[in-house]
């Protein structure tokens, strides 16, 4: 109880320093805030709910009851006043993105926590988006957005913030995306309070550049236009890590690499497949590097830069596949569909021995294969050209 | 609408993905554009010829033919006659092309890997938890084909079933995906369409 005092006490200082710092017309949302009625606030709030409302019941919303648990506390541990008042939402999505509603939805992509080297990290970017929400930097917006956009448009947006249903097209979203951003003078306002809400936690914020080091990083190496909506329409990025970098950290704070890792490392698979899905292959080539930096699902990492290189075809591919496939074999977490890709590959050149081989493997490992019928018919063929 | 994740949904059709993509416009606006395909033989393109035990209302975008009973977003057939390689089921245009592409064809894939372009095109398309299951050879009108199932929840959270035939012939692929809502849709026409997987007749083109 006394520690949640010092916290709303150390928030209410932080958010007047701010304010000070910075001009903002509307004052800090309090806990348990609602907006007046016949407010455009209350109207944007009307919005908002219907693509809450949407997005619960959206096929690709995460329904794992320990994820969300998981996710949500890492809030209620960044703002425990905020704990009750705030929705978190895990949206499947590829690509980093988290993002707050005016009305108190937090939506959190799956692409995030993909990348997210540890607790530390997820928990600063939850306090930087509800840095926004509290500054009322998302009111903000959407006043700017409202002015200028259509109704359509302005859906389209919440939806989109959300990551509920399917962005339409690229483009547009790209375009909603160049709305959507936030100002330099916001994003470094919710940079310093998500970094000191981190602090407050216990965490390391030193963790809090590395995040916005990996995202310029990837943005570069996936030559991805800016702004873009699915990079939660930060600018800068390169630039507010070294701010970062320069704020004093306690050296004791808490990473929570071991409990990030266990409640998370169990989706990886479709994760990275969500990501394979884009064939932005710089891109993903980048999250493969920082995950096998980090040293953990070795066979998994090893498995998807094979396909990644199969998917991509070009010029010496064939052999970085091959190489990729045969070092995830060496690990204890190489996944079955291993054995299936590289079956594949081996029979459309030919080594029917090999491919059989590989494909056996397969089956045997996956006897619920979704093609273990067609597999067979190449175990067939490969056997008949043997004769 | 109740959906299968267990609230009310607002009352929209989800539409079907791919056709939705494809259309590229609301269906109200589209009306006009439908003809229709009576019960009998039909050309799919110059590729094949298909015999349809019912009739059917019929567009032709981006040159592929699709073929609804109730409108798109609840039942679909999308006919792809002629794809070739570099060619994806969703045609881009413009930035997108570019940065993320769509999953492409390759002459060299196997039906598994059609299964997981078509399992990734979908969930591209905004399909969630799509699954491809039972994929089997079987002939595609004299060419040896396969057939697989599809199951997925769309963006708004309706279960959706599919299924799918196609063939290699030389290095273009002839492909045949027919989705509808699970419930009642997919069973009220899954029979029909088995039926017009079956009655292909490829076109040898000797006219």
């Amino acid at each position: 109880m006394i520690g949640r005092a010092v916290s709303v006490l150390r928030l209410s200082v932080l958010l007047a320093v701010t304010a000070c710092a910075t001009p903002v017309p509307d004052s800090d949302v309090p806990p348990g805030h609602l907006p007046a009625p016949a407010t455009d606030e209350a109207s944007f709030w009307m919005v908002t709910d219907k693509a809450e409302r949407m997005a619960q019941t959206a096929g690709n919303r995460v329904t794992d009851p320990a994820l969300n648990a998981y996710v949500k506390s890492v809030l209620c541990r960044v703002a425990p006043d905020y704990c009750d008042q705030v929705r978190v939402y895990v949206m499947r999505r590829p690509l980093f993105n988290a993002g707050m509603m005016a009305n108190g939805a937090m939506f959190v992509w799956t692409g995030l926590l993909l990348r997210a080297r540890n607790e530390a990290q997820l928990a600063f970017v939850i306090g930087h988006e509800l840095g926004h929400y509290l500054r009322r930097h998302t009111l903000a917006r959407m006043r700017a957005v409202r002015a200028r956009a259509d109704a359509t448009a302005f859906a389209d947006i919440a939806m989109a913030v959300a990551g509920a249903g399917f962005a339409r097209a690229f483009v547009h979203m790209a375009v909603l995306g160049s709305l959507m951003a936030y100002s330099r003078d916001q994003e470094r306002e919710a940079d310093d309070l998500g970094y000191a809400l981190l602090l407050d936690a216990g965490y390391d914020g030193g963790e809090a550049p590395l995040i916005w080091d990996d995202l310029a990083g990837e943005h570069e190496a996936g030559d991805w236009p800016s702004p873009l909506i699915f990079f939660g329409t930060h600018p800068d990025s390169a630039a507010r890590a070294q701010t970062l970098r320069a704020k004093s950290a306690p050296a004791d704070g808490e990473k929570g690499r071991a409990r990030f890792l266990e409640e998370t490392l169990r989706f990886r698979d479709q994760w990275l497949r969500d990501e394979l899905r884009l064939r932005n292959f710089g891109s993903f080539g980048f999250v493969l590097d920082r995950l096998s930096d980090a040293g953990h699902s070795p066979g998994l990492v090893a498995f998807y830069r094979g396909e990644m290189y199969r998917l991509r075809g070009e010029a010496g591919d064939l052999d970085l596949a091959f190489a990729s496939y045969r070092a995830a074999l060496g690990h204890d977490d190489v996944p079955a569909a291993c054995y299936r890709s590289l079956g594949l590959l081996h029979r459309s050149h030919g080594d029917d021995r090999a491919a059989r081989d590989a494909f056996q493997t397969y089956l045997a490992k996956r006897p619920d294969a979704p093609d273990r019928l067609m597999i067979e018919t190449y175990l067939a063929e490969g056997r008949s050209h043997d004769d | 609408m109740t959906t299968d994740r267990g609230r009310i949904a607002p009352g929209l059709i989800a539409p079907g993905l791919i056709a939705a993509l494809l259309l590229g416009c609301c269906v109200a606006a589209c009306g006009d554009r439908f003809s229709l395909v009576e019960p009998g033989s039909a050309p799919v393109g110059d590729a094949f010829t298909v015999t349809t035990p019912i009739a059917w209302n019929e567009i032709e975008p981006d040159q592929r033919i699709i073929w609804t009973r109730n409108g798109i977003g609840l039942d679909e057939i999308v006919f792809f006659p002629d794809l070739e390689a570099g060619d994806s089921l969703v045609v881009q245009r413009g930035q997108a092309r570019k940065v993320t592409p769509m999953p492409a064809l390759d002459p060299a894939m196997a039906p598994s890997d059609i299964m997981d372009l078509v399992v990734d095109t979908v969930t591209r398309t905004g399909g969630a938890e799509v699954t491809a299951t039972d994929l089997r050879p079987a002939p595609f009108g004299g060419l040896p084909g396969f057939r697989f199932a599809l199951s997925y929840y769309t963006d708004q959270g309706l279960k959706t079933r599919g299924l799918v035939a196609g063939a290699h012939r030389g290095d273009r692929l002839h492909l045949i995906i027919f989705t509808a809502p699970a419930q009642h849709f997919f069973t009220t026409y899954r029979g029909p369409v088995e039926a017009i997987f079956e009655s292909v007749v490829i076109d040898d083109g000797d006219g």
